[in-house]
């Protein structure tokens, strides 16, 4: 009896050890779910270094080109997010990260920094603007960044800002899917929602209206793409009937829920809560997120990155955005726990991440930081 | 067996101080992508980041299980007093 009682106790004090370092791993989340300032200017303090050093493809090792080009272009634009929404938020940042963000954004446009969507698509992105090529792994993106830059009241890249967006409100108005290609033959609700952010924020700053355009856009979202079991997004669909050819999947939702969030609170929420009631899962105080509904078993890819025991490393990142969007504390917490113990957060003068490099930076400094919109 | 919770808890301090160190490392040398997606990684990277990630987890470990055998080692010096 006194040995299963020894076990019993000697386990249980395990357990709350495991406990006290997710909790330990956590620190710091707090002051970053609030929005202080020094814990958001240290996250931008270790993404400078990115945008300063002349990065290229072969600074990433995904295995393919296009990859490695559109994880360099995942570094600068979700910089450029990460600047604006802390420049947003504390005035005294606002000049600074305006000047970043304009850094950040000038090597977007580079020649070097779109050629992963010109290669796939055999002609360039914005040489493109106005024809019929719509390009929105690269143009859906880049029109975000633009527009928040503009927001921010950097007004360095208001023309092309204007032009992308009228490329691409032009293309989706013909669209019968509601969806446009983002390489040719290749449909992902994902990187369309981008280009719904993007649309919103552009109205609110310039005055002009597309409603309707957005309402039919997140309404077709909604009832098309969108697994009525689970609730989640379908990662990809048939360019030519909108068919879903992957399974509803936690990373494409989750960031989708933070792109839509710059339109859209409610419907963004409404993804939230399937996440949270279907994947999001807590161990001891580690937040994680399945990549699959439950009862799917799949091996990660490039856009999940590795699944271990059906928990998803872009799902679990991703997440952080939500709960800070939709004031989930505890969750912000337990994902931040997860994120650092796999990505080992190092301050050297400003946040780096031990397993993340610039992309992972760069994610983690935008979605650690996502604001509601003002 | 509940009498080892000192090198365990010692054992978890050295993997603490190399999970510190190796997170410098892995910063400096830019491993980062490695693990995310390693079908361009080089051995070199994998290996830094690979040990990284052996030594928290190793911490983790190691720290419940000497914090564990200390409560129970507790709780049997507690019964011998009583009894």
């Amino acid at each position: 009896m006194r040995r299963i009682l020894q076990i019993g106790v000697g386990l249980a004090a395990a357990l709350l050890a495991v406990r006290a370092v997710a909790a330990g791993f956590a620190s710091g989340a707090d002051a970053r779910f609030d929005g202080e300032l020094e814990a958001q200017a240290a996250m931008a303090r270790g993404v400078d270094r990115w945008i300063e050093d002349d990065l290229s493809r072969e600074d990433f090792s995904t295995g393919s080109s296009r990859f490695d080009g559109e994880w360099l272009f995942a570094t600068r634009m979700m910089a450029v997010l990460g600047y604006a929404q802390t420049g947003m938020r504390h005035p005294e940042l606002r000049a600074r990260h305006a000047a970043r963000a304009n850094d950040a954004l000038y090597r977007l446009i580079t020649e070097r920094g779109r050629a992963f969507d010109a290669e796939a698509w055999g002609s360039d992105p914005l040489a493109d603007l106005g024809t019929e090529r719509t390009h929105v792994a690269y143009l859906g993106y880049l029109s975000l960044a633009l527009s928040l830059s503009r927001q921010l009241g950097d007004s360095r890249h208001e023309q092309l800002e204007q032009q992308v967006i009228a490329h691409l409100v032009a293309r989706f108005e013909e669209s019968e899917l509601g969806l446009l290609e983002s390489y040719p033959g290749e449909v992902y609700p994902i990187d369309n929602t981008s280009f719904i952010g993007a649309l919103a924020v552009h109205d609110r700053v310039t005055g002009e209206d597309h409603g309707a355009l957005l309402e039919r856009l997140m309404v077709g979202l909604e009832t098309h793409y969108r697994d009525p079991h689970s609730g989640l997004l379908y990662q990809a669909v048939d360019p030519e009937d909108g068919a879903p050819l992957d399974r509803p999947r936690g990373s494409g939702t989750a960031l989708a829920a933070y792109f839509l969030s710059f339109a859209d609170m409610e419907r963004s929420r409404v993804l939230y809560r399937a996440i949270r009631e279907r994947l999001y899962r807590d161990w001891l105080g580690f937040g994680t997120v399945r990549e699959y509904p439950p009862g799917v078993v799949a091996f990660g890819d490039v856009d999940s990155g590795p699944v271990i025991l059906g928990q998803g490393v872009s799902a679990t990142g991703f997440t952080i955005a939500l709960a800070r969007l939709h004031g989930d504390r505890e969750a912000y917490a337990h994902l931040s726990a997860t994120s650092a113990l796999f990505g080992g957060p190092v301050d050297q003068g400003g946040v780096h991440h031990a397993l993340g490099g610039p992309v992972g930076d760069a994610l983690l400094f935008a979605l650690m930081t996502a604001e509601p919109p003002s | 067996m509940s009498r080892q919770w000192p090198k365990w808890l010692l054992g978890a301090l050295a993997l603490l101080l190399a999970d510190r160190a190796l997170a410098h490392l892995c910063v400096a040398t830019n491993v980062a992508g490695a693990l995310l997606s390693p079908g361009g990684a080089t051995l070199e990277a994998l290996g830094i980041a690979l040990a990284f990630l052996l030594a928290r987890l190793g911490f983790v470990l190691c720290f419940a299980l000497g914090v564990g055998l200390l409560a129970a080692r507790a709780l049997s010096g507690l019964a011998r007093r009583v009894t």
